[in-house]
């Protein structure tokens, strides 16, 4: 990246990079140029707009391409911009389009991002990840209908040229940009046939050839994308398939990648291709924590919190359910997001937190069988079973009390976490894009849509408020971790473990790796 | 003329049944669904409040009970079932009719299987019923009875897909694909029939009838087609109206372990996504299949055995299924 300091302007040229790393292979290994991956069963939409859930994201980033892309150490790199222009007090962002076509022919302009991002705004496009566009000035109020559409500081000026206006100098915007939210679509498609599959036409290496829901999803290699010369290959087949049949095809060669981010292995798999060194893992920027209800008796009071935190030992969770994958969470936010987490706690300390549990008793005049029934809420699978059972031993062993489990399916699991009909329950956070603020800004407002914990600070609040305003990364890390030192010292949520991605692949699809945000690379 | 009549007069009647039992199942199903906790919306992170009420407003889940209620019966009577809350794309009559021709080839393919091996093996069984042969006749019905078809299937796969791999072990498009699953799904079936074939013959063998029969010098071939067969069948024939409709409208577990797209996999998709009229719609295609099925069996067998009452026998099975 090249990176140019003017007076009047900070110029980011973004030409001398090119290309994500996953299309930009010099040579595939092998001759064949068709690859095949498993794929779970979770893909509803593959409108970049509409999609969520990390199978469908990661498809859609092989077929849409934002105005930048992200590698996989989280460095920004050129998309369809071919050069930024951003603004001394960096609220205003320029983007110059390089010259480019959509998979059917058609000039990718300037348009097709103010028209998409612009829907986005509007509830009626019922688009999941709206909120990512907030950055942009008056967005939020134009979802919520105080200001009009018009007044959203998106703007584009030509068919090559794009001004955004932030509300605030968000210095993580550029890596916003590389994320589905932000892609574009094709503006003629969606308003002549708004009937038609908006992925039908694509801009990014791939276009959708033919979508079977619970069959096939099957990409080929787009020739009107920039830089097709480069992409490794020419059909990428996803095939829906279960746990135990996708491991044998795979053993068979008829698969060349089974497992993160597009499907799971089952246990059979895991400890065959472990046996074989076939198993291959990469950190995720994803975090599996407890939800607390901090409004309700006994989690309101931070001490029983705290107690009930210091009592789990986190390394007999991964060994013991998580199969030996993912690394032990002392803080929330991943480490692979640039902030440290190693101050809060290094090891579980038993003892500590049955001193805790029988001050906190005190405190409140309580007795143990006051504070029962606990109920802990999670989502029916054989692991997080396996993680509740361990921690209803675990706290029976430290306070002498009987966690009640509550098993439920996801429909009414989220359903009575949203209603905060619950005591403690399961939660499990991924990073949308590069920066400790996809995690932090979760808690930053109460009635934010994941807090769910009816948690809040006024000052966490207004530590990531400044965050958006500071312009020097150091001083903005030193805010975010403050923002993190608070939320680890109050623990509406008690983070267990970071995931780890797991997956095999054959000797085809050898060199690509994935990114901590799941992305193919 | 008269036998026409009858006819007629027994599909009106199966008509006017089969609307009510329409009415009846729908009805239950919109009242349960709508009773299951959780919403369709529900993620780890929840809509922004204007984009749930617009989801909401949008699928109209924020009107009163009984105008979703009548929306939903108007809807079914008017086969437009609408469209998916989760696959935004498509409606639930879309996603029927892709589905079910892949439910009903394989389907298809299972029941020719599992009719004449299952007929094969129930005379065969009950005419030897006596012996080794009986043991071993009695045990391999049993056997595949009581086997659930996921083992069946992944037996099957491990055999003949990985040991010998003359099949491929999943996925759907051709013929040879299609060999597993349909064996899979034909052999609980064939040995059900086979089971009740070989009772019902060995009761009709005891009848004073056959033994008449035997005495008036009939051939031993005669005697079998003629008088044995044709009676043991009618209460297979009877039994054969929910297992078509099991087989054709498609087995999940089968579908799952095989990669293959029908609509079994939509119909456990749907129950966990909370997609309502996914599961309304594929709920009344299942019971319309079975409904008729059931008129159609009740009419064969009253052409076969026409001292069966059609019009008696066929208010029974309808109670019985609805």
């Amino acid at each position: 990246m090249k990176l140019l300091l003017s007076r009047a302007v900070t110029f980011l040229a973004l030409l001398l990079v090119t290309g994500c790393t996953l299309f930009n292979q010099k040579s595939a290994k092998s001759n064949s140029r068709e690859i095949k991956l498993a794929l779970s069963d979770s893909i509803t939409t593959l409108d970049p707009r509409k999609t969520h859930g990390m199978a469908s994201v990661g498809i859609v980033q092989m077929l849409f391409e934002g105005l930048t892309r992200v590698d996989s150490k989280g460095n920004v790199m050129p998309g369809v911009a071919k050069s930024i222009r951003i603004s001394p007090d960096m609220k205003t962002y320029t983007f110059s389009l390089k010259e480019g076509k959509w998979s059917n022919g058609d000039l990718i302009k300037a348009t097709d991002f103010e028209y998409s991002w612009k829907s986005q705004l509007s509830a009626e496009t019922r688009a999941p990840a709206s909120y990512l566009l907030f950055a942009i000035k008056s967005a939020e109020e134009a979802l919520n209908g105080t200001s009009s559409l018009d007044q959203v500081g998106i703007k584009a000026i030509d068919d090559k040229t794009l001004v955004v206006t932030l509300e605030n100098p968000t210095p993580y915007f550029l890596q916003l940009t590389a994320t589905p939210t932000y892609f574009p679509v094709n503006k003629k498609l969606a308003e002549e046939h708004p009937e038609n599959h908006i992925a039908s036409v694509s801009n990014g290496p791939f276009s959708l050839n033919s979508w079977k829901p619970h069959e096939t999803i099957l990409l080929k290699k787009n020739s009107s994308y920039s830089s097709a010369d480069e992409v490794p290959f020419d059909t990428v087949t996803f095939s829906i398939i279960d746990g135990h049949t996708a491991t044998t095809m795979f053993k068979q060669g008829t698969l060349d990648w089974i497992g993160s981010p597009f499907s799971g292995i089952n246990q059979e798999g895991l400890s065959s291709f472990k046996a074989e060194s076939r198993l291959k893992t990469a950190p995720a920027a994803g975090t599996f924590f407890l939800r607390v209800n901090t409004e309700t008796s006994p989690f309101n009071n931070p001490k029983i919190r705290q107690a009930f935190d210091l009592a789990i030992d986190r390394q007999a969770i991964i060994s013991e359910a998580m199969t030996g994958e993912g690394s032990v969470a002392t803080g929330f936010v991943p480490p692979s997001l640039g902030l440290s987490s190693d101050q809060y706690k290094t090891s579980y300390d038993a003892l500590k937190a049955t001193q805790l549990f029988e001050e906190a008793l005190s405190d409140m005049h309580m007795t143990r069988e006051q504070l029962l029934p606990i109920t802990f809420c999670f989502i029916a699978s054989d692991t997080t079973k396996k993680i509740a059972e361990i921690l209803q031993k675990t706290w029976k062993a430290a306070f002498e009390i009987e966690i009640i489990l509550e098993e439920s399916d996801s429909a009414s699991f989220y359903e009575k976490v949203f209603l905060k009909d619950y005591t403690l329950a399961t939660g499990s956070w991924f990073a949308d894009y590069f920066d400790p603020m996809s995690f932090l800004s979760i808690f930053q407002y109460k009635a934010d849509g994941a807090n769910d914990t009816g948690w809040s600070n006024t000052e966490y609040t207004r530590l990531l408020d400044a965050s958006c305003l500071e312009t020097d990364p150091q001083k903005r890390k030193a805010l975010l971790q403050q923002a993190q030192d608070i939320l680890m010292n109050d623990l509406p949520i008690m983070p267990i473990l970071h995931f780890s991605f797991v997956y095999a692949n054959n000797e085809k699809m050898e060199e690509v790796t994935l990114s901590p945000l799941g992305t193919l690379q | 003329m008269i036998m026409a009549f009858e006819v007629l007069k027994f599909l009106l009647k199966r008509f006017f049944v089969c609307i009510f039992a329409i009415f009846a199942i729908a009805s239950a199903t919109f009242f349960l669904m709508k009773a299951i906790p959780g919403s369709p919306f529900a993620e780890e992170q929840m809509l922004l409040p204007e984009t749930l009420a617009a989801l909401n407003k949008h699928y109209g889940l924020t009107d009163p009970l009984d105008v979703q209620y009548i929306r939903y019966i108007k809807s079914i009577f008017s086969f437009e079932l609408g469209p998916s809350l989760k696959y935004t794309s498509q409606t639930v009559n879309q996603i029927i009719l892709g589905a079910f021709p892949v439910s009903a080839t394989l389907g298809f393919e299972a029941l020719i299987l599992s009719l004449p091996l299952g007929m094969i093996f129930g005379s065969f069984s009950a005419l030897y019923s006596t012996g080794w042969k009986n043991v071993f006749a009695c045990s391999l019905g049993v056997f595949g009875v009581s086997v659930p078809s996921f083992v069946i299937a992944m037996s099957l796969q491990f055999l003949f897909a990985i040991y010998f791999p003359i099949f491929p072990v999943a996925q759907w498009g051709n013929f040879s694909q299609s060999v597993l699953p349909a064996i899979s799904l034909a052999i609980a079936p064939a040995c059900f029939i086979a089971r009740l074939l070989r009772s019902n013959m060995l009761e009709v063998l005891g009848m004073q009838y056959i033994q008449t029969a035997r005495m008036k010098g009939l051939s031993k071939t005669r005697i079998m087609t003629v008088h044995v067969w044709k009676n043991a069948i009618i209460p297979v024939l009877a039994y054969l109206g929910p297992v078509i409709t099991n087989i054709l409208v498609g087995s999940f577990v089968v579908e799952r372990i095989f990669g293959i797209p029908g609509l079994g996999q939509w119909f456990v998709h749907a129950v966990i996504n909370r997609d309502y009229p996914v599961i309304g719609g594929l709920t009344l295609f299942y019971s319309v299949f079975l409904l008729i099925n059931h008129t159609i069996i009740d009419l064969v067998t009253a052409f076969l055995n026409p001292a069966a009452k059609i019009i008696s026998q066929g208010q029974s099975s309808t109670e019985s299924s609805s």
